[in-house]
């Protein structure tokens, strides 16, 4: 305990242990400015960053097996029947939380997190052990990285990305203007990711060093979701200044733009000839990815922030409500399931083993697993 | 409610005085000069409550009920009340206005912990707060850094590879000035209040310097900016207590007798 909060507390205990002697000394008066001082504190600390931090938890899955990152460790639990198999760290260090989603190396070897104690983690897919850490950032990691065959990209809040070897030696760095929240679209073709930025751009830079090939002007908003690559290789994002950009990288200039009712945020969804995104304003927008042409629009009742997923030709997404929809690509509704989970759908839905997995911001469900028609397989919790 | 009176008004406030200036931390200055204009009239009033507290202490008529009634705690308080009454004076007048204040400042750390949205989670609250005239799209992310300070963050100045709390020490020291500068003489040398006054005169300043050293120095730089400005105010009213300030013991004033109320 610190000296001052120490002195307090020791002054109020006498109060109560030796309550005639005390008396003596301390006046109504006073005892009135040591309640009002610890009331501030507590008040101010109530609402201090520390308090603040709460986040949505990210996820990825592979091979039946489910990784989730939030709060304060990293969980794998078995997709078919939400057993934990392992935790990261095993017990709790109040220094260490995530925000960002992990990410699975394309051979399954290497799971990576970044905390948002500024360290960037790579781990044990099937045990969860430690096997390298990244401690060269000052600030926190928000995105999830990158991971190609012989690279880790690791955007950081302090505007610089990180590039590393697969051993988690640094092997250059670059700075944005502003930080990234948004995991880097790789594009075979050019050699190049794309990286979008809090800074209203989009930056192309050269996975061999790291050099800038190209960067847009800047947009109408911060772009705080990755970009998708198009088949085609049209970029598809959407800003928070309501704009849907269908951007083509080789001219270097939009396509077609769409202008939503508020901030995107979630990352688009490419299936069959559509585009699908959503809105803050809790719109689920289906565009032709062709011309931009409005196909569809689906309207909850409250924000969205994740991207879609599709299974079998159905969109499953959640909103801010906790409300779970199933969308046909004609933009019927299937079903829906108000409230059913109670917490709220911040983050993108995975699918394995025929269930669709929903990460939740929740009081207690860390994770819910549905089948094809909303009906629940099983419910994660974290032991504590 | 809490949100539609205190945080939102503020939040939209600190965005919109930043959209015009560009500068988060020259915003916070200018938002602090603002409520401290706002809540003069209260800062008036507690000045003008603890100087008509402290005159009735200084007079006869209550030194002389102190000793009479200084074993019956019960009748020393409703002959004190009666005083309070007489003299048209209210024992909380100078409270209620401080009173005020706590929730403003309480509000004030949320509205800029709220504005500079460092996670997801955060940015997605700001959205629902924010007032349709304010253009968040063009101004988000909010610029941070103001001199060599992260606002979002506890303030350290690197020096030699340590990082030295400046902004925490300035608090410190601008809170000591503000408290002794208008701090009226006691009454009597060595009575309660004396004691009281001198220590809150250490340990307000010592406690509102670990509030800055812990949290994020856009707090700080409201309570640097927010001391200057009561300094400035008392001076500019003309009751600054100068012989207060480098004096460690309690200074008495002269007693003198107090008229009743006209």
């Amino acid at each position: 305990m610190d000296p001052l909060r120490f002195n307090l507390f020791f002054n109020l205990t006498q109060l109560f242990i030796q309550p005639k002697r005390w008396h003596k000394k301390l006046s109504t008066e006073l005892i009135f400015a040591i309640f009002f001082l610890i009331v501030f504190a507590t008040s101010l600390t109530a609402c201090s960053p520390a308090s603040m931090m709460s986040n949505w938890p990210g996820s990825a899955v592979k091979d039946s097996i489910v990784y989730v990152a939030y709060q304060a460790h990293v969980y794998a639990i078995q997709a078919e029947n939400g057993t934990e198999l392992w935790r990261f760290p095993k017990e709790t260090d109040n220094r260490l939380s995530f925000y960002a989603p992990p990410a699975l190396s394309p051979d399954s070897s290497q799971l990576i997190a970044g905390g948002f104690n500024h360290v960037l983690y790579s781990l044990d897919p099937q045990t969860g052990s430690e096997q390298w850490r990244f401690e060269e950032s000052k600030y926190p990691y928000i995105a999830g990285p990158l991971i190609t065959e012989d690279s880790i990209y690791a955007p950081t809040n302090d505007h610089l990305l990180y590039a590393l070897d697969r051993k988690g030696n640094k092997r250059w760095e670059f700075k944005t203007g502003g930080a990234i929240w948004a995991t880097p679209a790789y594009d075979p073709t050019c050699e190049c990711i794309y990286v979008a930025c809090l800074d209203h751009t989009l930056y192309a830079l050269r996975t061999r060093d790291g050099a800038l090939l190209w960067k847009t002007d800047r947009l109408e908003g911060a772009i705080a979701s990755s970009p998708v690559l198009g088949e085609d290789g049209i970029l598809y994002f959407g800003t928070f200044g309501k704009l849907f950009h269908a951007f083509d990288p080789r001219s270097k200039a939009d396509v077609w733009t769409y202008t939503a009712s508020n901030w995107i945020w979630g990352s688009p969804l490419l299936v069959e000839d559509l585009v699908i995104f959503s809105d803050l304003s809790g719109n689920v927008i289906a565009l032709d990815a062709k011309n931009g042409a409005e196909r569809w629009k689906v309207a909850t009742n409250a924000a969205i922030t994740a991207q879609p997923l599709a299974v079998q030709n159905i969109i499953y997404i959640g909103n801010e409500a906790g409300d779970l929809y199933a969308i046909d690509l004609q933009g019927n509704l299937i079903w829906q399931q108000p409230k059913k989970f109670n917490g709220k759908i911040l983050t993108t839905a995975l699918t394995a083993n025929e269930v669709i997995l929903i990460p939740l911001v929740a009081q207690d469900n860390l994770m819910v697993a549905i089948k094809n028609d909303g009906g629940q397989a099983w419910a994660y919790q974290p032991a504590k | 409610m809490w949100d539609l009176i205190i945080i939102n008004p503020m939040v939209n406030t600190l965005l919109y005085i930043y959209s015009v200036i560009g500068n988060f931390g020259i915003a916070i200055i200018i938002f602090t000069i603002l409520i401290r204009l706002i809540t003069h009239p209260l800062t008036v009033s507690q000045m003008k409550s603890a100087q008509a507290l402290q005159e009735i202490q200084k007079s006869k008529e209550w030194q002389e009920i102190q000793k009479k009634y200084k074993d019956d705690k019960q009748k020393l308080s409703q002959e004190q009340m009666r005083l309070y009454q007489e003299m048209g004076i209210n024992p909380f007048g100078s409270c209620l206005p401080l009173l005020i204040q706590f929730p403003i400042i309480i509000g004030l750390y949320q509205a800029i912990i709220l504005a500079l949205a460092t996670t997801p989670y955060q940015l997605l609250n700001l959205s629902k707060h924010l007032y349709s005239f304010i253009d968040a799209a063009r101004l988000i992310p909010i610029n941070n850094k103001f001199l060599w300070m992260d606002l979002s963050q506890p303030e350290r100045l690197p020096v030699f590879g340590i990082g030295i709390p400046v902004l925490a020490i300035v608090v410190v020291i601008t809170t000591y000035l503000q408290q002794k500068l208008m701090t009226p003489p006691p009454a009597q040398s060595g009575d309660q209040t004396a004691q009281i006054s001198q220590m809150m005169n250490i340990y307000m300043p010592l406690f509102i310097g670990y509030i800055s050293y812990t949290l994020a120095s856009g707090l700080a730089l409201y309570f640097v900016t927010s001391n200057v400005v009561g300094i400035l105010q008392y001076a500019a009213m003309g009751k600054l207590n100068w012989k207060n300030l480098l004096s460690f013991r309690s200074q008495p004033s002269v007693q003198k007798n107090v008229g009743k109320k006209k």
